[in-house]
């Protein structure tokens, strides 16, 4: 079951004899790649939880108009990755709190966190990774844990390859600073 | 050593432990995720759109609700006003307060003074010329005394204005 490419997926909702079979195998290929994806932007195991559901219900209304001449995953990972920022911007309104302290809230998060496990240096690491700028960061993850290209990282965050590069480099280098200076 | 190479060999060091997942989900989530997810999509409720979710049609059906009150108490208020007709003594405090009667000047007032002072002098050298019975009562005391007596008036009530 798991071994359907996304084309034959997407031509078993072209089909229309069973989409809702067609989605629950997009659901179980990708399930696990776009949770880490927004567990790493929102930090909390609950909030991933909402987001992820959100993102599937968003394919499942959107699916129809989907143009199979793009990539399916990374239609999904921005979708994904939109509705993590969602999330997090809405927490910033509806406690009107600055962004710093969304971040410092992840960060406790962090430190508290039933659902993380970590040695120092990696969670050092992480919290390393909270003082970046948002988008910032999202690069960092992509490039670094997902090992995306960046053509498929510009189609996920609409911004341009040469400035994609460049975010990855001031992430590279800002983490670099934080681990050795502390 | 170089910073260059400081930097590099710190992301050799350490790259194998720094892209291990810490995170964690509880046991069997991503089992049990692609049902939850299933439910979701059947629910009928996550089809209809935004608009009719509770949470948005409740603060609507609020703000509705105050925009009516507003827009009837506003309407009652213009009803009164127009409805409603000044006593003579709520006009005659109206005039009094009216700010613009003590923008009059001093020069003016006294031309108006001097005017009516002037108009009334010349109605009394009229009035003297054509002498009329009840003018003599009044401007004669002793005609107004014989008056009173003879109409049994005991007491003279005399008023000074």
């Amino acid at each position: 079951m798991g071994d359907l490419s996304d084309k034959e997926i997407l031509a078993l909702f072209e089909q229309g004899g069973n989409p809702n079979y067609a989605f629950n195998l997009l659901v179980r290929k990708y399930q696990e790649k776009l949770y880490w994806h927004i567990r790493r932007i929102v930090i909390d195991h609950d909030d991933a939880n909402d987001v992820i559901q959100n993102t599937w219900i968003k394919v499942w209304q959107n699916i129809a108009g989907f143009r199979s001449d793009s990539k399916i995953y990374t239609w999904l990972y921005r979708i994904a990755t939109n509705e993590a920022i969602s999330l997090l911007n809405k927490k910033r309104t509806k406690f009107f709190v600055p962004l710093v302290n969304v971040e410092r809230t992840l960060s406790e998060t962090i430190k508290s966190d039933d659902y993380f496990s970590a040695t120092d240096i990696q969670k050092k690491f992480q919290l390393a990774l909270l003082k970046l700028p948002e988008k910032q960061r999202i690069v960092f993850n992509l490039k670094y844990f997902e090992g995306m290209q960046y053509d498929a990282m510009s189609e996920v965050l609409g911004t341009s390859v040469g400035a994609l590069k460049a975010s990855y480099h001031h992430a590279v280098k800002k983490i670099e600073k934080i681990m050795l200076l502390d | 050593m170089t910073e260059k190479e400081h930097t590099g060999k710190f992301w050799e060091t350490h790259s194998n432990e720094l892209k291990i997942n810490p995170f964690q989900v509880p046991e069997g989530y991503f089992d049990s995720l692609p049902v939850l997810i299933a439910d979701r999509v059947s629910t009928p409720d996550h089809r209809r759109g935004f608009i009719f979710m509770p949470r948005f049609y409740l603060p609507a059906f609020g703000f509705a609700i105050l925009v009516i009150m507003v827009f009837l108490i506003t309407n009652k208020k213009e009803s009164i006003i127009e409805e409603r007709v000044l006593n003579s003594d709520e006009l005659a405090s109206v005039i009094y307060d009216d700010p613009t009667l003590y923008d009059i000047s001093e020069d003016l007032l006294i031309e108006i003074i001097g005017e009516s002072a002037g108009d009334q002098t010349e109605s009394e050298q009229e009035g003297a010329m054509e002498v009329t019975p009840a003018a003599t009562q009044v401007t004669d005391e002793n005609a107004i005394i014989d008056y009173l007596s003879e109409s049994d008036i005991e007491e003279l009530i005399y008023e000074s204005y």
